[in-house]
């Protein structure tokens, strides 16, 4: 189920399309404050990589790791940049092919052992990367790398040159990336590929029978969610200026699994973009007294966990049901 | 020449024989029963020939291509197909895209098409939904499509496990005990449904305990006991056999 | 390596990772058993610790009392958790994954607002040194090993020979069975859940004296813990005896050879593990 509530109305849909459209684009003139374009920027990133996480789900495979990727991706992009001197531009989608490439050959050995094995697995690898970089010193060792230089300007000719002096261009280009990962991941789940890897988290032995690869496919999604995951990466560390291990632990992961149950695990692109949002601006409005956030938060997942394990776009489902559930008792009655 | 070749085919599970020393042919176009007490290794034979499990010995030859020991999805390629005695759906899909889910092998243009929205792949996608709609009309279960298979009653699950194994498009289907929790009037609907089958072109190859659907429906029936062949023949030889029957009322059940 | 540097890394690695086994042990009953995936597990150490520091430090009990009081204090909060959250997404693994993380964070926050950033701590129980033979050393960090040998032999003996304990193996192995013949079910899971959290804080309750404590602590215990899970095998309590201890003495001996680079080959010998043996060193495969 990608976006089950469908507007039928074609025209309804262009509307609200646009109006979404117009709203993002001029998102950051309405919000005047940095501090909130910068919320708006991490939202855009943790969504991303919440819809890598819920690309994996889609087969089947729940992932532990997700962090570790954005890490290889965040470092892959600095070391083209800084030591290799390489732009920018071009070291943002080789970022995410290097992810994707250490993605497809943990993918080749891990794969054969879906389930809790698997997710386990994708936590040693999380591990294993972040104490990687925490120990190699020329990397920054567990102080990270600090002073990475933005992006370069872009010089759109006789109009106009895009610079990365404020937020703004930063937003756009989170705003564009998240567009692109929207549009892929969409084209993925809609095909033929994502009936694939539905019927291979549904029913492995039957998807067997049907002559589905089982392993072809699983390293395949763990390879393309893995190489978006590094992509936003490489975003980050340009954007953010600064990276280190910290930023990449266990706990980043387990968040970004959160992002998608929140929204709903079966709804692969609005649920992690819901999820992700509200983790990731909920802190913030709960920022009522600093010390009380984490109980505020922490107490708001477990009453979410257990009143709608189905995550937040569960609701409507939830009233139907319950609607349904009223008719027949007033037909008994 | 057979379609289905199967030469000294052996299953050890540690030290016990789940089949032994079993030689078999297949022909086109027949339906073959494959009958036996409880026990006697007739599903053991569906798993290895489908690459659940390799044989320990023997060979299993499709077409004249060795396909002993392949996996599973491999062997799916060769286009033989088969349903399972626990109905084994996709629950938590449409009786429709249960169906649709079974065409994976069958798509002609590459798969990276279709993730590009390349008109000529998903114009075969939408072929595919058109098919599988067939297939359930032909089956009889056009009506529900929409419906959950998980909602589906028992005998309509065991049905729709046949027509996702029909959408694979197979050469040879294998059939483990389809009439299993039917009623008698469910039974000859599936004796139908199973003759139509056989009259489309594809070869069977029938577990079952239901007598009166093996006898309406084998040209030929083999006898499995204790993973031996014991009988092959027609079904009229087979019910006069005297080893057959002395396997059969060793048991509780009463089978004839 | 002189003798008196073996044996006290040998000591200080057998008494780590005896208190990472019983640990471990505390999850793998509280997974197995009650199919809860608790990532707040490190936070019921870290409450053990506080506990044992609040009893002796600010009602001057003395350290069995302080234990035992910790116990129970840790054992109803477990209760407390089951009760209000993990019974009712039990077995779900996704949303006891978001409950127990909300858990966690909610415990450190207060645990953060209670006691402050600074680190604490108990004086040590048994104090000074202790000679053998040649080798000297501190009383303290030996003790924790017969201590925790007790505590699991009490485990071991409360599953095996008690009818509470059989019955919670039964529900490990097959929990449809067991409701089947007459065991009252949630009532296990209850149990287990309190037992391994218990467990959890008894470990963190032992090394208040030795280590300091602060409210981070609970953080990395859970990581060595799953570590140790996948390296026995997630099912298995003897996966998680052999595995703490192996963690236990790796990190011990490895700290001395390879200084900061141990965690890195920890975690990649880990891996390296798991490509030959995927379910752990004692755990099963389920293929598909």
């Amino acid at each position: 189920m990608l976006l089950k509530y469908k507007i039928n109305s074609p025209l309804k849909r262009l509307i609200g399309l646009l109006s979404l459209g117009v709203i993002l684009i001029s998102l950051p003139f309405l919000i005047r404050s940095p501090y909130y374009l910068h919320l708006v920027i991490m939202a855009c990133i943790n969504i991303v990589l919440a819809m890598t996480f819920s690309l994996m789900f889609s087969a089947g495979l729940i992932t532990l790791g997700a962090a570790a990727f954005w890490a290889i991706g965040a470092y892959a992009s600095t070391v083209l940049v800084m030591n290799l001197g390489i732009s920018f531009w071009l070291a943002l989608p080789f970022a995410g092919m290097i992810a994707g490439i250490f993605a497809f050959a943990f993918g080749l050995i891990i794969v054969r052992t879906p389930g809790f094995i698997f997710v386990m697995e994708t936590f040693v690898i999380n591990m294993m990367v972040v104490h990687a970089f925490g120990h190699i010193t020329q990397l920054g060792g567990w102080g990270g790398i600090c002073g990475i230089p933005r992006p370069g300007a872009i010089t759109i000719p006789f109009i106009y040159q895009i610079t990365f002096a404020t937020k703004i261009p930063y937003y756009y280009l989170i705003l564009l990336i998240l567009l692109m990962t929207v549009i892929v991941f969409y084209a993925l789940h809609s095909s033929r590929i994502g009936t694939a890897w539905r019927s291979i988290k549904l029913n492995p032995g039957l998807a067997q029978t049907l002559g589905i690869n089982l392993f072809r496919y699983r390293v395949m999604v763990f390879t393309i969610a893995s190489a978006f995951a590094g992509l936003t990466g490489s975003f980050y560390a340009h954007y953010y200026e600064t990276i280190e291990p910290e930023t990449f632990i266990i706990f980043k992961s387990l968040y970004i699994q959160i992002y998608g149950i929140l929204g709903g695990l079966n709804f692969y692109i609005l649920g992690p973009t819901i999820g992700a949002s509200i983790m990731t601006f909920a802190p913030e409005f709960l920022r009522i007294t600093q010390e009380y956030e984490p109980i505020y938060t922490g107490s708001m997942l477990i009453l979410l966990a257990i009143i709608l394990p189905g995550g937040i776009l569960s609701i409507p489902e939830r009233i139907s049901a319950l609607s349904r559930q009223n008719k027949v008792k007033k037909v008994k009655q | 020449m057979a379609m289905l070749e199967i030469r000294d085919l052996n299953k050890y599970f540690g030290g016990l024989a789940a089949i032994k020393d079993l030689n078999l042919d297949v022909f086109n176009s027949e339906i073959v029963g494959l009958i036996g007490p409880n026990g006697a290794g007739k599903t053991t034979f569906f798993n290895v020939i489908t690459g659940v499990y390799p044989p320990t010995l023997g060979s299993v030859l499709f077409m004249n291509q060795d396909i002993t020991g392949l996996k599973t999805y491999k062997i799916a390629q060769f286009k033989i197909a088969r349903n399972f005695q626990d109905s084994i759906l996709f629950m938590k899909l449409s009786v429709l895209d249960n169906v649709v889910a079974g065409f994976h092998g069958n798509y002609k243009k590459a798969e990276w098409k279709s993730f590009m929205y390349i008109p000529s792949a998903r114009k075969e996608e939408r072929a595919a939904k058109r098919k599988a709609l067939e297939i359930l009309e032909f089956m009889g279960l056009a009506s529900l499509k929409d419906e959950l298979a998980a909602n589906l009653p028992h005998g309509h699950q065991r049905i729709l496990g046949i027509c996702i194994a029909l959408a694979t498009n197979p050469k040879l289907l294998l059939l483990d005990e389809p009439a299993t929790g039917m009623n008698p009037e469910e039974t000859s609907n599936l004796i139908m449904l199973v003759k139509r089958i056989r009259d489309n072109g594809i070869t069977i190859i029938l577990v079952e305990h239901d007598m009166q659907a093996v006898m309406n429906l084998c040209n030929r029936i083999v006898v499995l006991n204790y993973g031996r062949k014991i009988a092959e023949g027609l079904p009229d030889e087979i019910t006069k056999n005297e080893e057959v029957i002395e396997a059969y009322l060793g048991r509780e059940e009463d089978y004839f | 390596m002189t003798t008196q540097l073996f044996i006290q890394l040998l000591v200080n690695g057998l008494a780590s990772g005896m208190i990472y086994v019983m640990a471990a042990s505390g999850l793998i009953l509280v997974l197995g058993v009650a199919r809860i995936f608790n990532f707040a597990h490190g936070e019921f150490y870290m409450l053990g610790a506080y506990g044992v520091f609040a009893a002796s430090i600010l009602l001057n009990l003395n350290f069995t009392l302080s234990l035992v009081l910790s116990m129970v204090i840790v054992g109803g909060f477990a209760a407390l958790c089951y009760g209000t959250t993990f019974h009712y997404i039990r077995g779900q693994l996704l949303q006891c994954a978001a409950a127990s993380v909300g858990w966690s964070m909610l415990i450190k926050q207060v645990a953060l607002l209670a006691f402050g950033t600074k680190e604490r701590g108990i004086p040590s129980v048994f104090r000074g040194l202790i000679k053998i033979g040649d080798i000297t050393l501190s009383k303290e960090r030996l003790m924790v090993i017969p201590l925790c040998i007790i505590v699991m032999c009490g485990l071991y003996v409360f599953l095996m020979k008690t009818k509470t304990g059989k019955a919670m193996r039964a529900v490990r192995l097959d929990s449809e069975a067991a409701s089947l013949q007459g065991i009252d079910v949630t009532r296990m899971y209850l149990v287990a859940m309190v037992m391994g959290c218990t467990l959890a804080g008894i470990a963190g309750g032992i090394i208040a004296p030795i280590f300091s404590v602060v409210p981070a602590m609970g953080h990395d215990m859970l990581t060595l813990v799953l570590l140790i899970i996948i390296l026995g095998g997630a099912e298995s309590e003897l996966g998680a005896v052999v595995g703490g201890i192996v963690i236990g003495l790796f990190l011990s001996f490895g700290y001395f050879f390879f200084g900061g680079l141990t965690e890195v080959i920890t975690f990649a010998s880990v891996g390296a593990i798991l490509i030959f043996r995927p379910g752990g060193l004692f755990g099963s495969v389920v293929e598909v």
